[in-house]
């Protein structure tokens, strides 16, 4: 057999690697952008907001055990439970999906670490302080108290004039940013820097589940991003978008919130579904089983979790026909689901499985989560759903699916992959009692819920009255409830004991067949291997030995950096080699000046807020100027016969595509304003409303011809990149172009009143948003220039130009579209 | 009283109540099925499998079958229960308020509406159609021994058809939150005998009996004298509306949007408060005594609720308002 | 990148994404044409999208069926649009399923 690379290796070549990827120490560790480090911050924060979200259960269940109560009044209890939902959904959630994610794809994939390392420092840290911050607002007593939903009217202005919604719309808003920055990392990171050979049929499942996740984390986070913003704009500024008596619709939020909503749900489900198809292997021993029936059912849930939303509004009065059809599509999302579940049973049938810590947990998740699908189903069927809706037998079903489908794949996981911290295992004498308390006490707190639903007991109340059957089953779920915590304390307690022990030799406890537990060190594997199976480390036993010797892909750095490979997207054929960005501390302060400026601006001391966002913009920028460097030699050496480019240009840079990615959630927020305007236009007799009308025909041509040229100028900067002064030319044409259009659009505009009625505030909404990029261009076109006048920009490092002109042509499509729905559309209606 | 979604008391709630029972013996068979498939899987070298079985037998075929006879079932329901109600179905409106309901029946002698507050009576057998909105946020209509529940969403009228076949007393518990008191917002359903009804309606659309007693007429100048008409109405015989008329009009909406009724007060109608089982939606029960303690102290039993607690007043006014109150049968 | 990524891409999920159109369509058409003039084309033009997404579904599913033939699906990628067609021509029967019973403007 032929090795990439032959023994021995040159001596210095291991001691460079190790100081390319070095960490800094002690408090300095906190500019570390390497994903281990990241992961495992990130986990730990998203662990702590569930222990902190569960003890709100706690004080819920305590308040709830007897009827009538006082132990939490009406007011605390309506936070506690609003705190409850939004901080375990957004704060707990889909971080620590993500966060596993973070920790584990680059091993599993053969990579050495993540696309954008800094990209994913910055999410952790807006994440971190953004959900600790958001978190203390229940000690002053200013939480949100809507609802996790927060449906207006009751969450608009006239009905919570404090500040709790505010910290809802702004302090998880942002925190939207990490999920976004997270989604662009999987997408990219999963197709372009997979190990060589590692096609996409030989790709762990995990890596399948979390593209799919990727993919619908960008089509479905847009809209509660867009939604929360015309909320926030409602409150702030009284543009009634959900106010019915100018116009608005409550149910246009219920639309946005749960298009984003039902699809979050699975979003928390999948990468579960994913790590349980990394398990059940390991503890069956034998190859997952209809490997390519699972990659197709994950594509399926990912599709049809799209269509579902409106089961979540099957009691708002929406037609009886379009209910069916979602009753149909709720139904349809069943089948990858139960293809799913097949194939893992049946890989446990075919393998001889040892019932140990990870087991134990999966088979509470095989229990848990299989009741709560078929309660789902249920559910799905909308005149039962009439009856149940809103009531605790949908919380019974929510908890079953979302701790059995997710908290204990988790919690396997955990006890599965804790080896890769620090070598140590948890305890698998402690594994049987924490699984004990954890499966007994959930379903001793949560099954009697379908009852008490069942017997008339709504949700989200903070007591109930006696006779009427209810107080048992709620003393039941209390009881429960802390047995369930019980278990989560233990759990925890084993977790601090196992991290403090010493550093050990991990080697492969599990016997698990993925890359992720070859041998790692700082600079994580020692070279990158060469792929041919699904289960690599079962098919090919020396591989670790292989790795660790140096024999495969890039055992050093050519750059003297940190490296990984960028390979094609289907067939993982070796295309360059990529330079990764070291340490820095840019991305916290960035992460800290965005978290000060949303944080700060929700209690309205402004002047600080926005010196933090100034502060935020400075870093990034600081940040992008060591980015797009030409590349240290054309050809990198990393095989002995196998030399590739350094870095790629234009659309072969997976730079250009994590842009291209963005501007997909981009286009997705804004076609989620454009549903709000048109949502909003269908509900009036005649466009546009009495009091309102549309620009002059002249205002929009003229601002259309401006974008067009705008975009045609910054087109041209790519062929004169040898003339700073031509460069600085283009870009400055090309400002004022974009400038002016919106300018002229502005002035076309020039009699629209966004507080008179909610089809005006649309328009203003669309057009703050086209605004909003303007201003973007404003500064990547002034930055554009400065590069180019330092001499940075050149023929073999342009990649701030391609994203630039990305941007630049998004920029431009959606004002001519702005243009084209605002002045067709009420002509069409009528 | 009854709030189960197991003991129906009419037509639509006993299809979804047996729809219900066939969902839970399908779902727990089904459950049964796939725990004894893992148990056995569990079973050391179980053997070889047969991928086509498994992931298309059991992963496709078999929720195939079931679900598409689901949903025919489904879809045979949703039929039912969405047939448009007979000719002579009585019409009922219902605007969700926090936290209360303000009920209105049609008199059926002169056309006018009856306005009254938190209880909705049923002739039995006969359909009612509901008319719903709400006239600040979102809330949710939900008698569970009657019917499955709809929103009362401001800017839509929404329906709901529901009907009685067994005499009874409902609980109508609001189901969707709305603020502080959302768990204090309760409908009180009263099922009754076609004759019942019509005489109770025919009560209800009688005007508010003078004061018999003296201790009821300081009552009633009492009520006027505290305010209280500033947002609870009584009709009177004299023409007389004891009421302000507060809420103001409306900003223009586009026609065909539901717009509030520009006559409602901002609290509940008083005209025969005394005829009601409960106080403050379902909060008290309706007696002199709770009417004294809901007067002085309503913030103690529903705190946020827009009535503030009237605790200045000495015993013998509060005496003489619930004596009052209580005479408006 | 030389993968031929999104024709795979597309190729694959294709029959998915019939699917979704089919769904956005009838259920934008149920849900916003009652009461409007489009009222009265709906009884033929929610069935027609139906028929015409079926018909498209199974045209994908006969041309992978030639294109890859008896080979079956080795590839992941080969396996995705066979059952990429199969879940959305479930997916499309069942929603057309209630067109057979229900009206599509109900009462009120």
């Amino acid at each position: 057999m032929t090795f990439p690379n032959s023994l021995p290796r040159p001596p210095e070549e291991l001691p460079r690697l190790a100081a390319a990827w070095q960490s800094p120490r002690g408090w300095r560790l906190a500019s570390t952008v390497k994903n281990e480090h990241i992961g495992l911050l990130y986990i730990g924060v998203a662990l702590l907001m569930f222990v902190a979200a569960g003890v709100l259960a706690l004080l819920m269940r305590m308040q709830l055990a007897l009827p009538e109560n006082t132990l939490l009044g009406a007011n605390t209890y309506n936070q506690v439970f609003t705190m409850h939902g939004t901080v375990m959904m957004f704060l707990f959630a889909v971080p620590v999906v993500e966060a596993l994610s973070v920790y584990l794809l680059p091993g599993m994939l053969g990579a050495r670490d993540l696309p954008f390392p800094r990209l994913s420092a910055y999410a952790f840290w807006a994440y971190g302080i953004g959900s600790i911050v958001f978190f203390c607002t229940i000690f002053f007593g200013v939480s949100p108290d809507g609802g996790w939903f927060m449906y207006p009217p009751l969450t608009g202005k006239e009905y919570s004039p404090g500040p709790g919604a505010d910290w809802w719309l702004l302090g998880i808003g942002f925190i939207e940013i990490s999920a976004i920055a997270g989604a662009i990392e999987l997408i990219i990171g999963i197709l372009l820097t997979r190990a060589p050979g590692m096609t996409l049929g030989k790709m762990p499942i995990y890596a399948w589940a979390m593209l799919v996740v990727a993919f619908m984390i960008v089509f479905a986070f847009p809209a509660i991003i867009a939604g929360s913003t015309l909320l926030e704009l409602e409150r702030l500024l009284d543009w009634p978008f959900f106010i019915a008596q100018r116009g608005g619709d409550p149910l246009l939020w219920q639309h946005l919130f749960w298009f984003f909503g039902h699809p979050e749900v699975y979003i928390i489900f999948l990468p579960a579904a994913g790590m349980v198809s990394m398990m059940i292997p390991v503890v069956a021993r034998t190859p997952l089983v209809g490997y390519r029936a699972v990659v197709i059912a994950l594509v399926g849930v990912g599709f049809f979790s799209f269509a579902l939303w409106v089961h979540h509004m099957f009691t708002a009065g929406l037609g009886t026909l379009s209910m069916a059809f979602v009753t149909a599509a709720s139904m349809a999302v069943a089948i990858p689901t139960g293809v799913q579940v097949f194939a893992w049973i049946a890989t446990l049938w075919r393998g001889r499985v040892q019932i140990n810590s990870i087991a134990l947990f999966l088979l509470g998740f095989f229990f848990i989560f299989v009741l709560g699908g078929l309660t789902g189903v249920m559910v799905a069927v909308q005149p039962f759903d009439t009856q149940v809706h809103d009531t605790h037998f949908i919380v019974a079903h929510l908890h079953y699916v979302l701790i059995g489908g997710m908290v204990f794949p988790v919690f396997a996981g955990l006890y599965y992959w804790m080896p890769l911290v620090n070598g140590n295992r948890l305890s698998e004498r402690l594994a049987k009692w924490v699984f004990g308390l954890m499966f007994g006490g959930f379903n001793i707190a949560f099954f009697p819920m379908h009852i008490s639903g069942l017997l008339g007991m709504p949700r989200r109340v903070y007591t109930y009255a006696p006779g009427q059957g209810l107080e048992l089953w709620n003393l039941v779920s209390t009881i429960g409830a802390f047995v369930l915590a019980a278990g989560v304390l233990l759990f925890f307690v084993d977790v601090a004991r196992t991290l403090l022990r010493r550093q050990q030799e991990r080697g492969n406890p599990w016997q698990a067949p993925t890359t992720e537990w070859l041998p790692v060190h700082q600079f994580s594997m020692r070279s990158i291997p060469n792929v041919h199976s699904r289960e690599p480390l079962w098919d090919h036993p020396g591989l670790p030995a292989e790795v660790e010797a140096g024999r495969h892909w890039l055992p050093g750095t050519s750059s003297g950096l940190r490296e990984t490979l960028i390979t094609s997207p289907v067939q993982a054929r070796i295309l360059h080699l990529l330079r990764l960005p070291t340490d820095s501390w840019l991305p916290l302060i960035a992460a800290a000046g965005t978290a000060g400026f949303f944080l700060l601006a929700t209690v309205e001391l402004y002047p600080i807020a926005y010196a933090c966002g100034i502060a935020a913009i400075v870093a990034v920028v600081l940040w992008l100027w060591e980015l797009d460097n030409p590349p240290h030699i054309a050809m990198a050496q990393i095989g002995d016969a196998v030399s590739v480019p350094v870095g790629a240009r234009g659309s072969a840079s997976h730079a250009f595509w994590g842009m291209v990615v963005l501007l997909v959630v981009d286009a997705t927020i804004f076609a989620s304003f454009m549903f709000a305007h048109v949502h909003v236009s269908m509900l009036l007799n005649i466009c546009p409303p009495p009091g309102a009308s549309l620009p002059e025909p002249i205002w929009p041509l003229l601002a259309a011809a401006l974008l067009a040229a705008g975009s045609v100028a910054i087109a041209l900067v790519r062929r004169v990149l040898g003339s700073r002064i031509a460069v600085g030319a283009l870009s400055l044409t090309a400002m004022v172009c974009a400038g002016s259009a919106f300018a002229a659009q502005m002035i076309g505009h020039g009699g629209l009143e966004p507080t008179a009625d909610a089809w005006s505030a649309t328009i203003a909404a669309m057009l703050s948003y086209q605004g909003l990029h303007v201003a973007l261009l404003l500064i990547m076109g002034t930055y554009l220039i400065v590069r180019s006048a330092s001499g940075r920009l050149r023929a073999d490092a342009h990649a701030t130009l391609d994203t630039t002109t990305l941007m630049w042509h998004y920029t431009t499509v959606q004002g001519l579209v702005v243009l084209g729905i605002v002045n067709f559309l009420p002509g069409w209606m009528n | 009283m009854n709030a189960s979604v197991l003991a129906p008391a009419g037509p639509f709630a006993a299809w979804i109540a047996e729809a219900g029972w066939l969902l839970f013996a399908a779902g727990a068979l089904i459950f049964v099925f796939v725990m004894v498939l893992l148990a056995l899987a569990l079973r050391r070298g179980a053997g070889p499998v047969r991928h086509g079985l498994w992931i298309v037998g059991g992963g496709l075929v078999f929720p195939v079958v079931v679900l598409s006879a689901l949903l025919a079932y489904s879809l045979s329901l949703s039929v039912r229960l969405t047939q448009p109600p007979p000719a002579d179905a009585i019409v009922v409106g219902i605007t969700g308020h926090m936290w209360w309901w303000e009920v209105r029946y049609r008199d059926p002698a002169g056309g006018r509406d009856i306005v009254l507050a938190n209880e909705l009576r049923l002739p039995l057998g006969r359909k009612v159609v509901l008319g719903l909105s709400s006239a600040d946020v979102i809330h949710s209509l939900w008698v569970p021994a009657l019917a499955g529940k709809v929103d009362l969403v401001p800017g839509r009228v929404n329906h709901l058809v529901i009907a009685a076949d067994t005499v009874g007393i409902y609980r109508g518990p609001c189901a969707e939150f709305c603020g502080e008191q959302h768990a204090r917002m309760e409908l009180v359903v009263v099922a009754q005998p076609e004759a019942e009804f019509d005489s109770w309606l025919a009560a209800q659309a009688m005007p508010a009996a003078a004061p018999a007693e003296a201790l009821q007429a300081r009552g009633r100048a009492a009520f006027i004298d505290q305010r209280c008409v500033a947002c609870h109405t009584v009709r009177e015989s004299s023409g007389v509306r004891l009421g302000a008329i507060v809420a103001p009009a409306p900003a223009a909406v586009a026609p065909g949007r539901a717009t509030l009724d520009p006559s409602a007060t901002l609290g509940p109608d008083l005209t025969h408060v005394g005829s009601r089982l409960t106080l403050g939606a379902g909060t008290l029960p309706n007696n002199r005594g709770t009417l004294v303690a809901w007067i002085s102290d309503v913030q103690h039993f529903k705190r946020g609720a827009r009535m503030p607690s009237f605790d200045s007043l000495d015993p013998a006014t509060l005496q003489a308002l619930a004596a009052y109150l209580e005479s408006l049968k | 990148m030389g993968d031929r990524f999104f024709r795979q891409l597309l190729q694959g999920s294709a029959p998915l994404m019939v699917w979704a159109l089919h769904f956005s369509a009838v259920y934008v058409l149920a849900e916003a044409g009652c009461g409007t003039a489009i009222e009265p084309a709906l009884h033929w033009a929610l069935p027609i999208a139906s028929v015409l997404a079926l018909a498209t579904i199974a045209l994908m599913l006969l041309l992978r069926g030639l294109r890859v033939g008896g080979r079956g699906g080795e590839s992941v990628l080969g396996t995705a649009s066979l059952g990429s067609g199969v879940l959305a021509l479930i997916g499309v029967l069942w929603t057309s399923l209630p067109m057979l019973w229900l009206p599509p403007c109900g009462w009120p």
